[in-house]
This record gives C-alpha cells, structure tokens and sequence, in this order.
C-alpha cells in the first residue's frame, strides 16, 4: 500500500470513527434542560425528579422515547400514567415485568385475550 | 547462510552507502555517522542468517526504517518552533540566494573524463544540495535505482510501498535533478525531457562514490570500527540457532505490504462493525422497544410485577 493509499484509508477510518463518536455521543448524564423539546414532551411526567435519576436510568428512559410517537394515542396515555412508577423500579422489577409480558404474548390468541380480561378485571377490582 | 568473509565484504560496502544515504537524508556527519553504525549492528544482530543475495535488501530496509525515524523525530522537534514563528510576521524578506543558485560551473570539455570533471567540488556539492532538496521519497527512490542498483522489486520492499510508486517517484526525481543539472550547465536542457535520463544516473554514480570526499577520511576509520563490531555481533549470532524472531523479521519485510493490507482491513472492518452493531455489542442490551410495549400495554405495571403471574395467566 502506498503512503498516499494509507492516508487515504486512515482519514477514511478517521471520518467513519467520527461519524460513530457523533451517532453515539450523548451527555454521560442529560439534566432536564439539556432534553430536546420533544423528549421534555413526552417525559413531562418526570420533570420534578429526572435530575436525581442516575444516568443509566436515564438513558434507557431516553431510549423509550423513540417509539412513543408510533404509539395510538391510547396506547400513548397508558405509557405516561405508567411512567413514573417505572422510572422507579429496579433493575430486577423491569426484567420481571419484561418477562412476564413476555409470556403473555406467546400465549396463544384466545388464551391471551381471556387472560388480559382477566388481567384487566383484577385491575378494575383492585383499583376504588 | 553467510559465511564471515561474505559479511565483512558486505559491511564494507554498506559502511560507507549508508552513510551517504544518511547524509543526503539531511543530517550531519555525527547523526549519519551514528545512524549507519547503529543500521550494521542491527543488521548483523536481526538477520545473521540471512542468505547474501538478500544483504542489500535487509539492510537498506533497516537503514531506511531508521532514517524514516530519524525524520519524524526531528519534524516533531522543530514542529513547535515552527509554529511559534508562523505566528510572528518576519521583519524582512530574506532575499540572499542559497548556494545551488549561486555556484558557478564550467561545462565539461568533450575531452575531459567524466572522473576528473565530477571531481570538482562545486559539481560534488551541486550533486548532494540537489539531492538534499528532493522529496524523501523521490530521494530515496532515485539512490536505491540508480545508485545502488537494486531492482524496482526489491527498492519496493526497502521503501515499503508497491513497484509502480518507486517507478513513479525515480521518474520524477530524475526529472527535478535534470532541470537543477540542466540549470546549471551540467547536462543539456534536452536531457531534462528524456525519459530515461541515463546521464544524470552516470553523474551521481561518480560523484557518490567515497574517492571524491577526502574531507569524509576521519569518518571512515569510525564507519571501519563500527563495521568491525557489526562483523563480530554477527559472528556471535551466527552460532545461535536461527530464532523466531529473526525468521519474523524476514518474514516482516518480505511482505510488508501484505501485513499492512491486512491489518488496514481488520481494522476498517472493526470500526464498521462497531457502527452497525455497536448497540447490539454493548453488555447492557438494549430493551426499549420491549419497555415500550411494557408500558403501553393494557395490563398493570404492579399485576406485571407479582411472583405468581404465570398462575394469574391460566386462572
């Protein structure tokens, strides 16, 4: 390879390690402020106590936030009541309710939604 | 493997060779001097059992690796102080014309020999500032072609780049030293269009060659002393069985290119991985799109969160 073929190869690699710093930067810990308008939209739950969050929690918060506008708008409301409470589980409550979920879904159709009825029942008992 | 008499005819030959070749890279008789000592000893020490056919390319591989070194180190040391001065305007243009523009030379009469009239100091320091000025790598093409006669094969693997790039880079520098001799009177202004330029590689072969450098004398008794030790590093080596690391080193310069190759690949190969499946490779995976569905789903968080869920289900 010539010296000009290996620069050329390096500034590429230089660019592409560029692109990827850009792509994945984020602040290690984004303060309220430092939320884009949209983000602050859809977190607007959470605003009196994101900043004592710990950056981890934080970033995966961020992350739901990407889907949230191909949610129907019920599906949008479900998340911002339920929001809060998950922002203060742990790490263990968020892989229990995951793999729970989980196993709701590869019920098969009938037994899922006979299930989610009753699910939902034992809501409606449980809530005054 | 070579034999102790094949070695020494060797290192006398590369003493004197690589101390030019340090020289015309710029740097002063203590640096050259040094620099070509420290070339025989590595060579002695990393290949004593090397075949002589493959001496030239071994050594002029490591001498070029060191003066290549040499260069970057300085470069960095002066980088600052040239900075700073960027910074400052100069006062006054320096308008003093340098010595190649200033030396005078009388052309060769058709009955002196080309021995005698390249023996003319001026033609000799002509022949080095011109060389001095060229690119490195056109400098180092053009010595390794024309001077010390190697094919374009093995000054590729010296250089540590392809055949085409030392072709391009002798035709070039075969090209600025025809204009600079032509400038001077040395050569005719059309050989500064003819491609093979044969007289100026017939110039350097009998300016280069050590007779015409008397002022050089006390620096071969050195170049002979450093050549000496060199001979006896090699004997010392020889009686150790060849090593991995000498067969590595071998091996390194036989194909540099191809391990440069490789490695460039392996590493944009990594860094493209690392931006298509950087998130995928991280240890926390990411389970957004499932937190989502967590979250958006008509079922209670806290229902989600009991221990006996799975008896819930089938009730």
């Amino acid at each position: 390879m010539t010296r000009a073929a290996g620069a050329r190869t390096l500034l590429t690699m230089c660019a592409l390690l560029a692109t990827v710093g850009v792509v994945r930067a984020s602040p290690i810990s984004p303060t309220w402020d430092q939320l884009d308008a949209h983000q602050q939209t859809v977190l607007w739950s959470l605003s009196d106590e994101w900043n004592r969050y710990a950056p981890s929690n934080k970033h995966k918060i961020l992350n739901i936030v990407q889907y949230y506008d191909k949610l129907s708008p019920e599906q949008q409301f479900r998340v911002q009541t339920k929001l809060k409470a998950w922002a203060g589980l742990s790490q263990e409550q968020r892989d229990l309710a995951r793999a729970n979920w989980k196993k709701l879904q590869a019920l098969p159709a009938a037994k899922r939604k006979a299930a989610l009825s009753r699910l939902t029942e034992n809501q409606a008992v449980d809530t005054p | 493997m070579a034999s102790r008499n094949e070695m020494k005819v060797f290192l006398a030959f590369a003493q004197y060779h690589a101390f030019t070749h340090a020289r015309c890279a710029g740097l002063d008789q203590e640096q050259a001097l040094s620099l070509a000592s420290q070339a025989m000893q590595q060579f002695a020490r990393q290949h004593a059992h090397a075949l002589p056919s493959e001496f030239p390319l071994f050594f002029f591989r490591i001498l070029q690796t060191a003066i290549r070194h040499h260069r970057r180190l300085t470069r960095w040391h002066q980088w600052l102080p040239s900075m700073l001065a960027a910074l400052i305007p100069p006062r006054t243009e320096n308008t003093e014309l340098g010595p190649l523009e200033t030396i005078v030379v009388v052309p060769r009469a058709a009955t002196e020999a080309m021995e005698t009239w390249s023996a003319q100091p001026e033609i000799t320091y002509i022949a080095h500032a011109a060389l001095c000025i060229l690119p490195p790598l056109q400098r180092e093409a053009f010595l390794f072609i024309a001077w010390e006669h190697l094919d374009f094969a093995t000054a590729a693997k010296v250089m540590a780049c392809s055949k085409r790039r030392v072709r391009l880079n002798v035709n070039r520098a075969y090209k600025t030293l025809a204009a600079i001799f032509a400038q001077k009177g040395l050569a005719s202004a059309e050989s500064s269009t003819d491609s093979t330029l044969l007289p100026i590689a017939a110039y350097f072969e009998s300016i280069l060659s050590h007779e015409n450098h008397d002022s050089d004398a006390p620096v071969f008794d050195q170049l002979a002393q450093a050549s000496a030790a060199a001979l006896s590093e090699h004997q010392r080596r020889v009686a150790i069985p060849d090593s991995r690391s000498e067969q590595w080193a071998s091996f390194r310069v036989h194909h540099t290119l191809l391990l440069r190759r490789i490695g460039m690949g392996v590493l944009t190969l990594a860094v493209l991985v690392l931006a298509l499946y950087g998130n995928t490779l991280s240890p926390t995976a990411d389970t957004s799109a499932d937190d989502i569905q967590v979250l958006a789903s008509v079922v209670p968080l806290d229902t989600l969160l009991k221990d006996n869920f799975k008896e819930l289900l089938h009730d």
